[in-house]
């Protein structure tokens, strides 16, 4: 599987007409989500229905990004400021909705159906014996998914499947960030091993928003505290090329035989970006993947530019996510 | 042509697919109360119309013969079990020469009088009220058929009936047997559909029961969360038993829950072909029955003589094993049992070509006047606790995999269930 390009977090809503259900399912998803909680049917159709004009908005301005790097504009800043200006608000919008199936007035699929035009990840809860209907809405492509609300370990199944939608990759953002990459990254960015290293690093930085970038090659991330890291990936063929230009930079020999080796890196493209600080080197991550090598190191970005603790995610869930039910 | 189609689809479900029923109402008092009407009635209907109101014939020895049939059904084998595959025989042969073909025949040889017209149109309601309105409508021809030819043989000389009369006649037993055939339709409907309702009345209280029970379950996940949350907690691991024995108890209601609800499917039971391998399947089911002990447990015993597959639905055959198993728990139960080993014990092993899967018990048993009944639909041998269903079920998927169940049983001693399956040769 490829590496998701950008990747954001999201709400996540749960329909259902029991209210003590839905308030047991508040008590045991995890707390980094935002949760919210809707009995009726007509309120979530409504909320989620409003979200994709905001959505919309969103795509125009990531791609006045990507218009303004055409022009000569380095993307790196401009994506720090896109995030600073945004504050908090993409956080908002809902990326999963589970359904019960069996509610009064309105059946789960009724609801499903009327969301056609809002593009999060649907699940749908079903009792035994609406298992049928659910194989016929999936096979439909009404939901991602069914899960039976009688199945041991519920919580599991559901939370699982939940964070797997939430980091399902969003194909109309994927096309944005796609055209700045080169067909080698493309093909680098495919490799089921780089990606596997990617994924660990994602979790072990605890990552909540990312986005891959071609030029230069590298991941610019938000962690849930609002810092901002860029990390850098060099392929095996750049590494002369990176040590060519630490070299014209001054750069002493050992140090430049280092970035040449591999042994370590130099983010002398992001310094180039963002303004004028000295570059630093860091020890470089060697990655093997199935047709070349790699090479990659996290260099931290200056808490001045990051959107920082106030706009971070982790405070974002704690002034936005009291899990009531929403009548 | 859909009306066509509809016409056709009715005719099926109503005269081939609805299940014959020979005795409606079985119960032994009405078979015994229909024996000793036979039995008085026929020598004093001969006294009435040979000798206070004569009639222009009457025979003594076939009246005689009709009455002594009486007894087949006052006849113990017969009366005990009136859902039995005896019971239904004996009943259908009876009613059929002392309504039908009787009644034809004294009809014929008393010229079509009016004691005897009328006596057919009663005899007609009577047919349709006593049996399966599909066997009436057979028998009444039939009846009405060889008493004619017979008649024609070897009757009486009886004077001519007149043309005028005849069609009278003909016009009211016409009108006679149109509404018994109408009315018997109706009513068999009638008793399809309430069983029918019933089953999906159970299916949906089921249902209903599914979220406040993952609502439980989500209790469960809530306490050992919170347990995590505080790993210093000196009260943490009782917390989390807790969370266990929630659990536990949530995982077997939705047992039972599935249990009932694919039993009360019994009547929609779609059919399947999927290979099912027999010493997997029982495999599973033993491992996963939700045991209410650890004893009930470890009396299990599994004998695989021979292994074998078949072509069922392995879910459907799961809950007719679950259905064998609690049944079989529950009579250990009765019986005081201190669940020794192999209490309760699973065979496997094959024939030429059937494989059989044996669920033998040694608990209370079965008591032998309700063996032939334990597979009909609401019956249970313990009113009040179980509603009779399992078997039934089991039954229908047995049969519907091209197989057979039969049970055996001493009272006392236990019960042995069967089941013998068509061998598929696995792919």
């Amino acid at each position: 599987m490829s590496f998701t390009l950008y990747r954001r977090p999201g709400a996540v809503v749960f329909l259902d007409d029991d209210p003590d259900y839905l308030e047991m399912l508040a008590d045991v998803m995890p707390l980094e989500w935002l949760v919210r909680l809707l009995m009726r049917p007509a309120a979530c159709i409504d909320m989620l229905l409003a979200e994709p004009s905001a959505r919309e908005v969103d795509l125009w301005r990531q791609q006045e990004i990507i218009n303004r790097w055409c022009e000569g504009f380095a993307l790196i800043p401009q994506i720090l400021r896109y995030w600073r200006e945004d504050g908090t608000n993409r956080f908002m919008r809902t990326q999963v909705c589970v359904v019960d199936y069996s509610m009064p007035f309105m059946s789960g699929l009724r609801v499903l159906s009327e969301l056609k035009l809002w593009s999060g990840s649907r699940i749908l809860l079903t009792g035994r014996a609406d298992e049928q209907l659910a194989v016929s809405a999936f096979n439909r492509g009404l939901i991602e998914q069914f899960i039976p609300k009688q199945s041991t370990d519920l919580r599991l199944r559901l939370t699982q499947a939940i964070q797997s939608l939430l980091h399902k990759p969003d194909p109309r953002y994927e096309q944005v960030w796609r055209v700045t990459l080169s067909r080698e990254q493309n093909v680098l960015l495919d490799d089921p091993v780089l990606s596997a290293e990617l994924e660990k690093l994602a979790l072990a930085q605890h990552w909540v928003e990312h986005v891959v970038i071609g030029a230069p090659f590298g991941i610019l991330a938000l962690d849930r505290k609002g810092q901002a890291v860029w990390l850098q990936l060099e392929p095996l063929k750049r590494l002369v090329e990176l040590a060519e230009m630490a070299a014209s930079q001054g750069w002493d020999a050992a140090s430049v035989k280092e970035i040449a080796e591999g042994k370590k890196i130099i983010d002398l493209e992001l310094q180039l970006a963002l303004g004028s600080d000295p570059a630093r080197l860091q020890s470089a991550m060697p990655v093997v993947c199935e047709t070349s090598m790699l090479y990659m190191a996290l260099f931290p970005i200056d808490e001045r530019l990051a959107p920082g603790i106030s706009l971070s995610h982790e405070r974002f869930v704690t002034i936005h996510g009291e899990r009531k039910l929403q009548d | 042509m859909p009306g066509l189609v509809r016409a056709l689809d009715w005719l099926e479900k109503e005269v081939i697919t609805a299940p014959l029923m020979p005795v409606l109402h079985p119960s032994p008092l009405r078979m015994k109360g229909l024996g000793v009407f036979t039995l008085f009635g026929h020598p004093l209907f001969y006294y009435l119309w040979g000798a206070w109101l004569p009639q222009p014939y009457e025979n003594f020895w076939l009246r005689c013969f009709t009455g002594l049939l009486g007894c087949a059904l006052i006849s113990k084998h017969v009366s005990d079990r009136p859902s039995g595959e005896l019971a239904a025989i004996v009943f259908t042969g009876v009613f059929w020469f002392e309504l039908p073909f009787l009644f034809s025949w004294m009809y014929l040889c008393n010229s079509g009088n009016t004691v005897w017209l009328a006596s057919v149109c009663s005899m007609i309601s009577i047919y349709y009220y006593v049996t399966d309105w599909r066997i009436a409508t057979a028998g009444l021809t039939l009846g009405a058929l060889l008493a004619w030819g017979l008649f024609q043989l070897a009757g009486p000389a009886a004077p001519a009936i007149s043309d005028y009369q005849l069609m009278v006649n003909t016009m009211v037993i016409s009108f006679s047997a149109s509404m018994g055939l109408l009315l018997g339709i109706s009513a068999a409907n009638l008793r399809r559909e309430q069983l029918n309702n019933t089953l999906t009345t159970i299916g949906i209280m089921a249902h209903e029961l599914r979220t406040p029970l993952s609502t439980a379950a989500l209790l469960g996940d809530a306490l050992h969360l919170e347990v995590q949350r505080q790993p210093d907690n000196p009260r943490g691991p009782q917390l989390e038993k807790f969370a266990l024995r929630l659990h536990g108890l949530v995982r077997n209601m939705n047992h039972q829950i599935d249990t009932q609800i694919a039993n009360a499917k019994l009547q929609q039971l779609p059919r399947y072909t999927e290979l099912v391998s027999a010493s997997k399947l029982v495999n599973d089911v033993v491992t996963n029955y939700p045991y209410a002990t650890n004893r009930q447990r470890a009396c299990v015993r599994v004998y695989t003589h021979q292994e074998f597959c078949f072509r069922s639905s392995a879910t459907q055959f799961s809950q007719v094993l679950d259905n064998l198993i609690k049944n079989a728990f529950f009579s250990l139960m009765a019986a005081d049992s201190s669940y020794a080993a192999g209490a309760l014990s699973i065979t496997l092993r094959t024939d030429l070509s059937r494989g059989s899967i044996v669920v033998e018990d040694r608990g209370r048993g079965i008591e032998p006047a309700l063996l032939p009944q334990i597979f009909k639909p609401f019956f249970s041998s313990s009113r009040g606790t179980g509603h009779g269903l399992g078997l039934a079920f089991c039954h229908q998927v047995v049969h519907s995999a091209g197989g057979s169940i039969y049970a055996r049983s001493e009272h006392g001693v236990g019960a042995t269930f069967t089941i013998e399956l068509p061998l598929a040769v696995s792919a």
